[in-house]
């Protein structure tokens, strides 16, 4: 138990459960947007673009992506900024910096048109459809090659620079690139949770992404799921076939 | 009954070990794909891919493939208990199959067959034996030992070229701790902890080195060992793997320090996707480490003929005893912030070297330590560490050619004196699996092999802690004259010293 402790003192993991706490008290902050909280779906919001727009000013949509990137993606990097931190001879700590810092940027970048769409969505379409798109959306993407490949480009380790400016640019560029195969691995699960809005969609799924990277390593399919619940493990091929 | 697993090189021509091993295996090739009990399945179980397919071949469904198909696990803590497993399974399959011949002959073989291992100890017994390379059996039948499909000119005196510093037990059995570590650190005896782990990575000292070397030498560029997915279909392949398997009992064996992990991750994992195999009456046999580390207990059932050490009982050099598994682990708030170990990048060369057919050579300026104090919070009180290691890293090693491997000098003189070289030798670099780890859309980004050598001896000056700012140069020497160029590309090298 305390070498699980141990692990949580790690500074990303602190950083996240200070997002977590930054999203959960966003409703009681002045200015904050409803990203994944309710009042965007409240019909009021939706009817009115401007009103929309006052109440989800740019600054704050910006503030909610990178409290959402915080919470949901920088756990995620633990093993990337581990190799970063194992492998610099100096400034270990600035390059982590950097690294965090343009894994985020790409990902705020990503999530202000993601919030968008989700505005759109909300605006377009009854609730019960836009969400069946999403989990549609994220079911089907998940079976693809392109998810399964854009995960393992999310535990690429690459060289690492080995004096101090190279590896300083080295971090600036894998933080980006990670941001770029991490938003592709889970672009769509990230629109569903805009979908539906509130931290128990957030942290759930957070939680699976979490169980794709660290425990799986490989996607989590609709398909797989449902053939070893209703066919078993063996399905049905004939194990005496040709004795 | 405990099944003895006896020295391929010891025995007469033809013995009956080698003898109903091909017949075996030749009841097996008769099976379809789709029998887990057919010879095909079995290499499949290792490794299976759209290569493996041929026409006519029955449909092997998706669910099936991903539970039971492809699970070898490599670059991880798993590999020496999930072979063992699937050893162990394809040992009594093969019994099984000898038995079903039918014959008094054939049942009374069964009771006592089992398999052999294919030590290298000796200069003779590193040649690929007559029986593997002769096309018929005594009897005139077909040999399914004889595969075509080795590195080339092995049909003639079954010399492949094994060197015997590639196949050198002295360093592996030396390495003191069993789990190693993916971020600089020792690489350990069996390797670094993961979840399921069908892919290279950082590999334990003895898969990386016995391991990858002989699947190399024996498979070279195009033949089935060389290649994750075709390794199981030659019949070498089941005999290396089992003086793998013998060379863990001898490393448990020979120092009571030696210890395989006690934590429930390896004992009971992985988490995701348990470790299935099926047995001879065709039923899945889920295993996991806990259940692999005594070969006595049923279901495994065998002992080896010889687990002797080969080192004469040579005691754990001082500076690493520290690094030992049996070294007290903290416990409590030491574990959180008491740290066991603690690594120190001195230095490193980025750019790496691309290896070719020549001497290829990388330089590397390293610091004198900063990080003098233990591990952890003690270290802050003042405390001196117990042991120190200095790591040669060799890490995102890629290519796209199959069976190569270089012999690794640090600070080798130009001397010309082989002796010189010995005791400049760091080991072999060897490049089984490297053309999958590159591939940038594979499980794991197309990181690469890595490899870790122990180097604090060439290091160290005057055997004492190091204290001073230095120097190496990396030497890679190819074993093959037809090595092509740019063959293959070490990413980063970096010295690191890892205190305990």
């Amino acid at each position: 138990m305390s070498e699980a402790l141990a692990a949580l003192l790690r500074w990303p993991v602190l950083a996240a459960l200070l997002a977590w706490l930054g999203l959960a008290a966003s409703p009681g902050l002045a200015g904050l947007p409803t990203l994944c909280g309710s009042l965007l779906g409240s019909g009021l919001a939706a009817a009115n673009p401007e009103l929309l727009l006052a109440l989800n000013p740019p600054g704050a949509i910006l503030l909610a992506a990178a409290l959402m990137t915080a919470a949901m993606m920088l756990p995620l990097q633990l093993g990337a900024l581990g190799h970063i931190a194992n492998r610099a001879l100096r400034h270990g700590w600035l390059a982590q910096a950097l690294f965090a810092a343009s894994f985020t940027t790409v990902w705020i970048a990503l999530l202000v048109p993601l919030t968008l769409l989700a505005w759109l969505a909300e605006l377009a379409l009854p609730e019960a459809l836009r969400l069946a798109i999403g989990l549609v959306l994220v079911v089907l993407w998940q079976e693809r090659p392109a998810k399964r490949r854009a995960l393992g480009r999310c535990h690429a380790r690459p060289p690492l620079g080995a004096t101090p400016a190279a590896l300083l640019r080295d971090a600036l560029v894998f933080g980006a690139a990670m941001a770029r195969w991490c938003a592709q691995a889970s672009g769509p699960a990230m629109l569903l949770c805009l979908l539906i809005g509130g931290l128990p969609a957030m942290l759930a799924i957070a939680l699976l992404l979490g169980y794709e990277n660290f425990v799986s390593g490989r996607p989590i399919r609709l398909s797989r799921l449902v053939a070893r619940r209703w066919f078993g493990p063996q399905l049905n091929f004939d194990t005496n076939a040709a004795m | 009954m405990t099944f003895i697993r006896k020295n391929l090189a010891t025995l007469p021509a033809w013995d009956p070990a080698i003898l109903w091993y091909a017949r075996g295996i030749a009841v097996m090739q008769q099976r379809s794909l789709d029998d887990p009990t057919s010879w095909r399945w079995q290499a499949a179980v290792h490794g299976f891919g759209p290569g493996n397919l041929e026409p006519g071949d029955p449909v092997i469904p998706p669910t099936a493939e991903e539970d039971y198909l492809s699970q070898c696990q490599h670059g991880s803590w798993y590999f020496l208990p999930w072979h063992r497993g699937y050893l162990s399974a394809f040992e009594r399959i093969v019994r099984a199959a000898i038995a079903s011949i039918g014959t008094p002959e054939a049942t009374a073989a069964a009771q006592v067959w089992a398999l052999p291992y294919w030590d290298m100890a000796q200069p003779a017994w590193r040649l690929i034996r007559a029986e593997f390379r002769t096309p018929t059996l005594p009897d005139g039948a077909d040999n399914p030992l004889f595969v075509t499909e080795r590195r080339a000119g092995f049909e003639t005196s079954g010399d492949v070229g094994i060197a015997a510093n590639g196949v050198s037990l002295d360093q592996m059995l030396l390495v003191p701790d069993f789990t190693g570590s993916s971020s600089g650190g020792g690489n350990g005896f069996g390797g670094a902890a993961t979840d399921f782990h069908h892919n290279p990575g950082p590999a334990g000292a003895l898969e990386a080195q016995l391991h990858n070397y002989i699947h190399g030498r024996v498979g070279g560029a195009g033949g089935f060992m060389s290649d994750f997915d075709h390794a199981g279909l030659d019949p070498l392949f089941w005999l290396h793997h089992c003086n793998v398997d013998r060379v863990w009992e001898v490393w448990l064996a020979r120092n009571t320090a030696h210890r395989n992990p006690n934590v429930a991750k390896w004992l009971t994992g992985p988490v995701d996707q348990k470790f299935t195999v099926f047995d001879e009456t065709s039923q899945p046999w889920p295993f996991n480490s806990g259940q692999m580390v005594d070969p006595l207990a049923a279901p495994l059932d065998y002992s080896y003929e010889d687990i002797s050490d080969p080192l004469g009982g040579t005691a754990t050099p001082a500076n690493l005893k520290a690094f030992a598994e049996s070294a007290t682990a903290p416990t409590g708030l030491k574990a959180m912030f008491g740290k066991r170990r603690q690594i120190e990048v001195l230095g490193a060369n980025a750019p790496g070297v691309t290896l070719g057919s020549g001497r290829n050579r990388a330089n590397l300026a390293f610091a004198a330590p900063r990080k003098t104090g233990a591990p952890g919070l003690k270290g802050l009180l003042g405390a001196k560490p117990k042991a120190e290691r200095l790591l040669l890293n060799l890490e995102n090693i890629t290519g796209t050619q199959r069976g190569l491997s270089y012999a690794v000098y640090v600070n080798l003189p130009d001397d010309g004196n082989p002796a010189t070289a010995d005791r400049h030798f760091v080991g072999m670099l060897n490049l089984f699996g490297v053309e999958r780890a590159s591939q940038p859309d594979g499980d794991h980004g197309g990181n690469g092999l890595s490899v870790v050598y122990d180097v604090t001896d060439l290091v160290r000056e005057d055997g004492r802690t190091l204290a001073k700012a230095g120097s190496l140069a990396v030497d890679f020497v190819p074993e093959d004259a037809d090595t092509p160029d740019d063959a293959a590309h070490v990413g980063r090298i970096s010295l690191v010293r890892e205190t305990a």
